[in-house]
C-alpha cells in the first residue's frame, strides 16, 4: 500500500464518526448507509490531494462529506417507517444511559423525515459550526443559514413531538 | 428538545464498531449523478458506434445502385462528422472531473449544468441524426423510384394525407426518441439535483 493511502487512510480512521453521522442522518437502511459511507470515502479520496495543497482539515471533510450526500441518491426511494419509532421502546421506566441512548435513536428517526437541505443544517449545527461557517459551507448567506437552521429545529421538533416523544 | 442536550450524546457518540475499509481498491465506484450519467452516456456511446458502422454497410445489405452509393457517402461523411463532434463532447464530459470541496450551493449548481448540458448536447445529436436520415430517405426514394411512379403516387388523392401521416409519424417517433428517452435516462438524475437546488434556494 501506498504512503500516500495509509495516510489517508488513518487520516479516515481518526474521523470515520463524522462520516458514520452524516450516512446515518441521510440514509435510514444500514445497505444504503454503507453505501453512502463508501461514497464519502471515496470522494474523500479523489479530492484528498486538493485539501493536502488548500484547504482545513475540517473545512475539507464537512464539504465533501456534505456534499456526497446530498448528492447521492440511493437506487429505490424507500419512505422512513415512523412505525418503528413508537414499536421501539417505552422510555419513561429505563435508567439515563438508555434514555439518552434513546434521544438519539428518536433523533436520527426523525432527522429521516427532513429534506437534504435540512439534514445537512442539523448536522453541520451538531457539529458545533457557527451560522456563518454553515452559511460558508451551504453556499448561502448568514441570515439565510440561520432563519432556516431555526425553522428545521422547529420542524424537528414537531416530527418528534408527532411521535408522541419529546426531550 | 434539548438541543444542547442532543449535541452532548452526538459528541460522545461510539463509533467504534464503524468499519474502515482497508484499502481504496475495495471501495465501489462513485455514485453521484454525474458518475452514474457518465457510465450510462458509456454504454450509449459503444451502442451509437455499433450503429454507426452498421449503417456503413448499409449499401452492402441493402445493395445500393451506384448512383445512390454516391448519394449515401455525403450523407454517411456528415453523419460521422456529427457524431465525431459528439463524441468528443461527451468524451471531455466524461473525463472531466468535479471538486466536492466547492460549498454546496456551487457543487450543485456545476452539476446541474453540466447534467443539463450534455442532455442538451444528447438532444440535438438525436434529432440532426433523425434529419439526415428522413433527408436520405426522400431523395433515396426520388433517386431510385421511376418518375411515372413517383408522379403517380403524387397524383392519387390520399397522397397527401399518405405524406403528412408519414412525415407526422417521424416527428413524433424523433420527438420522442430526443424529448423522452434522454428526460427518462437522464432527466430524473437533473431533477434530484435540482429539487437539493431550490431547497437551497428557499427563503
Amino acid at each position: 500500500m501506498k504512503t500516500n493511502e495509509k495516510e489517508f487512510l488513518a487520516l479516515i480512521e481518526k474521523h470515520k464518526g463524522l462520516i458514520h453521522k452524516v450516512s446515518r442522518m441521510y440514509m435510514d437502511e444500514p445497505e444504503d448507509r454503507e453505501d453512502l459511507f463508501q461514497e464519502i470515502v471515496l470522494q474523500l479520496w479523489k479530492s484528498y490531494g486538493t485539501f493536502r495543497g488548500e484547504s482545513q482539515i475540517s473545512t475539507w471533510m464537512y464539504r465533501v462529506a456534505v456534499n456526497s450526500a446530498l448528492t447521492f441518491f440511493k437506487k429505490e426511494k424507500r419512505k422512513p417507517d415512523n412505525t418503528r419509532m413508537h414499536d421501539k421502546m417505552d422510555l419513561k421506566d429505563e435508567n439515563d444511559e438508555t434514555h439518552r441512548e434513546t434521544q438519539l435513536d428518536y433523533f436520527y428517526k426523525a432527522v429521516q423525515l427532513l429534506n437534504p437541505v435540512e439534514k445537512a443544517l442539523i448536522f453541520l449545527f451538531l457539529e458545533g459550526q457557527s451560522h456563518k461557517e454553515i452559511g460558508q459551507n451551504l453556499g448561502i448567506t448568514e441570515v439565510n443559514a440561520r432563519v432556516k437552521l431555526n425553522r428545521t429545529k422547529d420542524k424537528l421538533q414537531e416530527i418528534i413531538k408527532k411521535q408522541g416523544y419529546e426531550f | 428538545m434539548n438541543f444542547n442536550e442532543l449535541q452532548q450524546q452526538w459528541n460522545n457518540e461510539p463509533t467504534d464498531n464503524v468499519r474502515v475499509p482497508n484499502t481504496i481498491d475495495t471501495l465501489k465506484e462513485a455514485q453521484t449523478p454525474i458518475d452514474k450519467v457518465r457510465k450510462k452516456m458509456k454504454a450509449d456511446f459503444f451502442m451509437q458506434a455499433f450503429m454507426l458502422v452498421l449503417v456503413g454497410f448499409a449499401p452492402l445489405i441493402f445493395d445500393f445502385s451506384d448512383k445512390l452509393i454516391s448519394l449515401f457517402i455525403p450523407f454517411y461523411a456528415i453523419m460521422i462528422g456529427f457524431m465525431t463532434y459528439y463524441f468528443y463532447k461527451f468524451f471531455v464530459f466524461y473525463k472531466k472531473s468535479y471538486d466536492m470541496t466547492f460549498d454546496s450551493r456551487k457543487n450543485l449548481l456545476w452539476f446541474f449544468y453540466e447534467l443539463k448540458l450534455n442532455i442538451e448536447l444528447y438532444k440535438a445529436l438525436t434529432y440532426i441524426m433523425f434529419f439526415l436520415g428522413f433527408s436520405f430517405g426522400v431523395l433515396a426514394g426520388t433517386v431510385t423510384k421511376n418518375q411515372n411512379t413517383i408522379s403517380n403516387f403524387l397524383d392519387k388523392k390520399a397522397a397527401g394525407i399518405t405524406g403528412i401521416a408519414l412525415l407526422a409519424g417521424l416527428i413524433l417517433f424523433s420527438l420522442f426518441m430526443a424529448e423522452f428517452i434522454p428526460r427518462w435516462y437522464y432527466g430524473k438524475h437533473l431533477k434530484q439535483v435540482k429539487s437539493v437546488l431550490d431547497q437551497l434556494d428557499e427563503e
